[in-house]
């Protein structure tokens, strides 16, 4: 199973009866007035964008928000989808760049509480993170993913980032996304995805080290 | 430096799948032969899982309801004859001009006439919780309430819980915007006005208040600022469009006027004054029943109050 693949299946897909429909064929069905078909689309959509933007805003209320925001644009601005890109990336792109214009008219007033709360790590959750870094065997990802702790510390981390370099881990190591569709839905150079990618991955581990000590 | 770099992003890629068979085959020799440079990956792969490990979180299972309710009210303000807004205040600033002189002359008096007269001179106002008789004129009404407020979320969470509380909340769901609300209501001229009567509780806590009447018949809307809650239902109490328009474009220009007055002393007694003037009684409870929820809907026959509601902060 491909890393896509493997993402996709921890996805909620029981509200998606369509799953055998190209996205194109239902934009196209909606072009010709068959609203059922938007429909289908949100519903195929709606989970993958709202757990991005959660990601990347770190606000339940916000996120939900953002997301219906972003359908409405979606929605509203369908005419000027051209089918260069596949719909997936260019409803990826309408809802990030929401979030990110949000998140950035919002950074002062969302900053300090998020610090206070990033800060804080437990004796436990160092102690989790320790063993799991120094292990030298390969951890099981299931396990990684049950782990409370590691998650939450994980999250914490992810936090500290700065949100253009939160946005390509998010899209590419929880989204799922490869290199080209990155870039296709941040509009930027596929070395500059390859670069951000670098550099906020170099961060986490020192973020990751620094919270053991 | 720069090499440190090239290698960080080549293991970057080398995690992610995003070689060539060529370059994969290159840095899996460098890893074999480098312990350093392993351990780098080995680093590289648990940050990497971590992430990918962090829980999915599904959208709330009404989005799809809010999406569509959130197309149906965009549309709703949309529509051709209530974009003309701009046309309209600009019509009521002309009208104010036009007739300053004669309105002034008549709300001064009109002022001193309520202010040393006991209330039971004053000509009974319409019962606007009547309901409008089967054989009257009964046209629909639709407009819009704009709301402005610094205690944004004060006043938001007062309008949702009456609007719950009056049996109002089985209209479409609220619209929640980043520092914008938006409720579209739907129900009979009564339940407008209990909702009007529990609304005056936060009145003052508004920056500003702006009416928008609209009726097909006209195609363009009358816009009241700076309205108070009792005109909003003297309004929605006429019987027919022509009767709405007509009553909203004078207290278009009452309000304009009084805004404009010095001392405001005219326009405090037709904000504050509203026992003598214009007060929208409340169903008061005679026996020691249970409290029923009134029927806020509009039933057969009865017109119909559309509204929308927006909070702005």
């Amino acid at each position: 199973m491909t890393e896509a693949a493997n993402i996709n299946t921890r996805y909620d897909r029981t509200s998606d009866r369509n799953i055998g429909i190209e996205d194109t064929v239902l934009v196209d069905q909606y072009r010709q007035g068959d609203s059922g078909a938007m429909e289908k689309l949100i519903l195929r959509y709606q989970n993958r964008i709202y757990n991005v933007i959660l990601k990347i805003c770190a606000d339940p209320d916000d996120a939900a928000e953002l997301t219906q925001e972003a359908f409405v644009k979606i929605i509203e601005n369908i005419h000027k989808f051209e089918g260069r890109s596949r719909f997936y990336t260019w409803a990826f792109r309408v809802a990030v760049n929401l979030t990110l214009n949000y998140c950035q008219r919002n950074a002062k007033l969302k900053l300090s509480s998020l610090d206070i709360e990033t800060n804080q790590y437990s004796s436990q959750e160092k102690q989790v993170l320790k063993e799991f870094l120094s292990d030298e065997s390969s951890p099981d990802p299931a396990a990684v993913a049950q782990n409370e702790e590691l998650c939450a510390l994980a999250f914490k981390a992810l936090m500290k980032l700065d949100e253009a370099q939160r946005t390509v881990v998010i899209l590419r190591d929880i989204e799922g996304m490869n290199y080209a569709q990155i870039a296709d839905v941040l509009n930027i150079e596929l070395g500059t995805v390859r670069s951000r990618l670098s550099r906020a991955r170099g961060r986490l581990r020192k973020i990751l080290e620094a919270s053991l000590l | 430096m720069k090499e440190e770099m090239k290698i960080d992003e080549l293991l970057n890629s080398f995690v992610d799948g995003e070689l060539t068979a060529r370059q994969e085959t290159e840095v899996q020799r460098l890893i074999d032969n480098n312990p350093q440079i392993a351990q780098q990956l080995r680093q590289l792969q648990k940050c990497k899982m971590l992430m990918s490990s962090l829980p999915i979180t599904n959208a709330p299972a009404q989005m799809l309801d809010n999406i569509k309710a959130s197309l149906e009210v965009k549309s709703l303000q949309d529509r051709p004859e209530q974009i003309s807004q701009e046309r309209g205040r600009k019509r009521i600033s002309q009208r104010v001009l036009a007739v300053a002189a004669l309105i002034g002359l008549v709300v001064v008096l009109t002022a001193v006439l309520y202010t040393i007269s006991p209330s039971d001179t004053v000509p009974e106002r319409p019962d606007v919780t009547a309901f409008v008789p089967n054989n009257a004129s009964v046209k629909d009404f639709y407009g819009k309430l704009e709301l402005k407020t610094s205690d944004f979320v004060a006043v938001d969470a007062f309008i949702n819980r009456v609007i719950e509380d009056n049996g109002l909340a089985g209209s479409l769901p609220p619209i929640r915007e980043p520092n914008r609300r938006l409720y579209s209501l739907k129900c009979s001229e009564k339940g407008m006005n209990l909702l009007l009567t529990d609304l005056r509780k936060i009145w003052s806590k508004l920056d500003t208040a702006t009416f928008f009447v609209n009726t097909e018949v006209f195609g363009e809307k009358v816009v009241v600022e700076a309205v108070t809650t009792e005109q909003i239902a003297e309004i929605i109490s006429q019987h027919d469009s022509n009767k709405y328009i007509e009553v909203a474009k004078d207290f278009a220009v009452l309000n304009n006027m009084a805004q404009h007055l010095p001392g405001r002393e005219i326009a405090s007694a037709l904000e504050v004054n509203t026992d003598g003037l214009i007060a929208i009684p409340k169903p008061v409870l005679t026996s020691k029943q249970p409290s029923v929820k009134e029927p806020t809907l509009s039933s057969d026959g009865e017109k119909t109050i559309e509204i929308t509601i927006i909070v702005n902060r």
